[in-house]
């Protein structure tokens, strides 16, 4: 990823239209997202996402075109990522105890929900765009965009299922621990980061704040472990 | 504040060269978050700047994910065809995890419960 050089080349003033009214859009619906009481339906990328396509389309203005002209807020997505190593250290530390079952935990986990989604997909017969874009769909997406450039999936399709899992996973939760009686913090915890990443996450932090710790754990850890392996397995195949 | 995010900054292009100098297959930013807990694990302690400029940045995700996402427009047709695939594997194995996980920890605590709490 390089830094927006590019930028000149095309209409400085375009790019920076681009760039502004992206952030207007994303303030506006995230004021609507914490109105709402952070409703997961309500996802600021979802609803964000879907008015930027619908100005795009009104204003007859290609994707590449517009993806171009906001490389710059693109580009931010590394750093943030990097900025995740915080949260990282002070739960790795809070379980410094537990961290490596944790950890084993969360890689099982991760690799069963992939593949049990894989087997679904194979046995409808999808597309191969639909199955590499699987494989990233229950790491946070910001980790799902950056992979899909390693593994050549297609980025927002990936991001699409992620948005799903996520949305999916945050809704029912509450419901499934309640059926299955399932009333542990920390399974809890565990459970949604590592199936609605950071969707679940703002579900656990409702249920409790230690809830909140786990699911961030699971969230990152499950990120750094497919970032890791995925890339090797298409790299070493 | 500042200085943290331009350490964030610096970190993520070190590690993105890094990662486009040895061919490593790793996204550059996965690198540079691993290399960041080494270093706030080694100093003990992350410092005020770069945590709250972690925060900051953390907060904005959404925000800088959203190109990306609406990339979506492009391949709508892929949505239209296999929708019912899409969402019987969605659902299903996020319902399996939901179940999985909790019975693995119960297994893996099996023995030390007085660590689990």
């Amino acid at each position: 990823m390089n830094f927006p050089l590019e930028l000149s080349s095309s209409s400085f003033l375009f790019a920076s239209t681009m760039v502004f009214v992206t952030v207007v859009v994303y303030w506006i619906v995230r004021q609507l997202y914490i109105k709402s009481g952070l409703h997961p339906l309500l996802q600021p990328v979802l609803i964000g996402s879907a008015i930027m396509i619908a100005l795009l389309l009104c204003f007859d203005i290609a994707y590449d075109d517009y993806f171009q002209s906001v490389q710059l807020i693109h580009w931010f997505l590394a750093p943030s990522i990097v900025a995740l190593a915080v949260p990282l250290f002070y739960e790795a530390k809070h379980m410094r105890n537990t961290i490596l079952k944790l950890c084993c935990i969360i890689c099982l986990g991760g690799l069963i929900t992939v593949l049990l989604a894989l087997a679904v997909l194979a046995a409808f017969s999808s597309s191969e765009a639909s199955l590499l874009a699987m494989l990233t769909k229950s790491v946070t997406t910001a980790v799902a965009v950056l992979v899909s450039e390693e593994t050549g999936a297609i980025a927002s399709l990936a991001a699409g299922f992620v948005m799903i899992t996520g949305v999916f996973g945050a809704i029912v939760a509450p419901t499934v621990f309640k059926r299955f009686s399932i009333e542990n913090d920390e399974e809890k915890g565990l459970a949604l980061g590592l199936s609605a990443h950071a969707i679940g996450t703002v579900k656990a932090f409702e249920i409790s704040s230690k809830c909140g710790a786990y699911s961030i754990l699971a969230m990152i850890v499950n990120g750094i472990f497919t970032a890791i392996l995925l890339p090797l397995c298409f790299w070493l195949f | 504040m500042i200085l943290g995010l331009i350490s964030l900054c610096l970190i993520s292009i070190l590690s993105s060269w890094l990662a486009a100098q040895f061919n490593i297959p790793i996204p550059g930013a996965i690198l540079g978050l691993l290399l960041l807990t080494v270093i706030i694990t080694l100093r003990g302690k992350p410092g005020a700047s770069l945590e709250r400029s972690s925060q900051l940045l953390t907060l904005l995700i959404p925000l800088l994910i959203m190109p990306s996402c609406i990339g979506i427009m492009d391949h709508w047709y892929l949505i239209k065809k296999e929708w019912l695939a899409i969402l019987v594997a969605i659902s299903l194995s996020v319902l399996f995890t939901l179940l999985t996980t909790p019975w693995l920890y119960r297994k893996m605590n099996l023995g030390d419960k007085t660590e689990a709490s």
